[in-house]
């Protein structure tokens, strides 16, 4: 049993469906690190059985290339002729024999699939890696993006639209996925699009693809705003309550989440009778105006305490 | 029964808000002599080619093409759409602009907005509609692609939605009412 490891991304718990699976090398297991349930065992570790040291020991030591890796066209699976002056057997090679090498090494080369769409999935890949390493986005975000700039690549839709805009779509969408709180403004900042325009070629995506993005859940987004503004867990603590409270009574319906996570946050202070920050400050670390801070702060307010402010 | 005869109670308020509808005319018209004789034009050739020939009964705006096409806008039923046209094509032919046609009109487009009876739960919506899309951080409404008739619904939580790519009045009226027993049925819709 041996995977690419940004596969375990993909994977769900069959006890309690989570999707925090982690893979211990040390133990040979994959599980779930909510409820310990254990879904493979005796892994094979892809990893280099010795210690090393300096460049030539691990060479002499290798026996194996670089491990799958989903990131990169033929998953690391390309072969090359080796080029050098001896056989198998470390007879040196005739002459008319290293001309034969030498043309095998080409066709061998032309053979592989170096087409466009390996050249146009390289440059997506760094593109992508680029605005992940610009949003502190994890590894893992990173290669499922590539997967699905891949899916995207497989179905012709990169085919004339810019590489770059479907590539900030592709990361926007992994973070989506995996519930990493970027926002389609973070994503198209950091890949310098605008917004517009990435929020296009993520629809295309999403229609294309047939893919269901989980719902854009406030909640994420709560830890990320009280680091900003350096709030205590107990504001935050508040807010999930206001928020968890505030989707039962559904007035979350149709609103911006970072709208409803800035107002929620605010109440919660207020609740807590804390003075924190003002409603400019949380609009300005939750990237929303201030009047949607106080228009969502209103219907909060009616919907949960029967507070009408005229 | 109770529910069948709710469902024949209350029924979507639809208002046609626009008709688009393309006209060919098969003839080539000079659009010059069309700003020498009307008031109510706007053709400026280096900025579009197009004419724009403003209504007043009914308002309409339609834009004439030196190829013989036309697109009228801002109708607010078939029937009007087609008044329009006709108007414009009768008065460029007492002006002697153009010769004795008949005009070949083609609705493209409809665009309708209507109220539901009741609040919609967007967020449920979304998980039990099929080509749906709701992405409350880039727009509020939910996207609704319907397949039969295919038109597209953009649904709003508090029950009032936009019907876009309907080429008859009937696909309007037909999908405000099929998506409410829909939303019914699913329990989607809040009274």
């Amino acid at each position: 049993m041996s995977l690419p490891t940004d596969e375990l991304q993909r994977w769900a718990c069959p006890q309690c469906g989570s999707k925090k699976i982690v893979e211990d090398k040390r133990s040979g297991e994959i599980y779930c690190s909510e409820c310990g349930f254990v879904l493979v065992q005796k892994l094979l570790d892809e990893t280099k059985e010795w210690r090393e040291f300096g460049d030539e020991e691990s060479e002499k030591r290798d026996r194996v290339g670089s491990p799958l890796s989903s990131t990169i066209y033929d998953y690391g699976l390309s072969t090359t002729l080796e080029t050098g002056i001896k056989d198998a057997t470390g007879k040196v090679l005739s002459e008319k024999a290293m001309a034969e090498a030498q043309k095998l090494r080409l066709w061998q080369q032309r053979n592989r699939a170096y087409n466009s769409a390996e050249r146009n999935l390289q440059v997506a890949s760094k593109v992508i890696s680029q605005i992940a390493d610009q949003l502190k986005a994890p590894k893992a975000t990173y290669v499922r993006a590539v997967q699905i700039y891949r899916d995207a690549l497989e179905r012709g839709l990169v085919r004339g639209r810019p590489i770059n805009s479907l590539a900030a779509a592709a990361l926007y969408a992994a973070c989506r996925d995996s519930g990493i709180p970027r926002t389609l403004k973070e994503v198209a900042n950091a890949s310098g699009l605008k917004r517009k325009e990435v929020a296009r070629s993520y629809r295309l995506l999403i229609r294309s693809l047939e893919s269901k993005m989980p719902l854009s859940d406030p909640a994420i987004y709560v830890e990320k705003v009280a680091s900003k503004l350096k709030v205590g867990p107990e504001v935050e603590r508040e807010t999930l309550k206001i928020l968890k409270e505030a989707k039962d009574k559904k007035i979350t319906a149709g609103k911006d989440p970072l709208g409803m996570v800035a107002a929620a946050m605010y109440l919660a202070t207020q609740r807590l009778g804390l003075q924190l920050f003002t409603q400019k400050q949380i609009a300005e670390a939750s990237n929303v105006t201030e009047v949607t801070v106080r228009n969502r702060y209103k219907g909060l307010r009616e919907a949960l305490e029967g507070i009408k402010e005229v | 029964m109770s529910e069948e005869t709710k469902k024949t109670e209350e029924k979507p308020i639809v208002e046609i808000q626009n008709v688009v509808a393309s006209v060919i005319l098969d003839q080539r018209i000079d659009l010059n002599m069309i700003v020498r004789n009307f008031e109510n034009v706007e053709y400026k050739p280096d900025q579009f080619p197009g004419l724009v020939f403003r209504l007043e009964k009914p308002k309409t705006a339609t834009l004439i093409f030196s190829s013989g096409k036309m697109v009228s806008t801002g109708a607010k039923s078939e029937k009007q759409a087609h008044e329009a046209v006709h108007k414009i094509v009768r008065e460029l032919r007492n002006k002697k602009i153009i010769g004795k046609t008949k005009p070949q009109i083609t609705v493209q487009n409809i665009v309708a907005s209507a109220t539901l009876p009741g609040k919609i739960d967007l967020e449920h919506a979304v998980t039990t509609l099929e080509r749906t899309m709701y992405e409350p951080e880039q727009f509020p409404g939910l996207i609704y692609r319907m397949h039969d008739p295919d038109v597209v619904i953009l649904l709003f939580a508090s029950g009032k939605l936009v019907c876009t790519g309907a080429v008859n009045e009937k696909m309007v009226y037909d999908a405000a009412e099929k998506l409410m027993n829909e939303l019914i049925q699913k329990g989607l819709l809040i009274r």
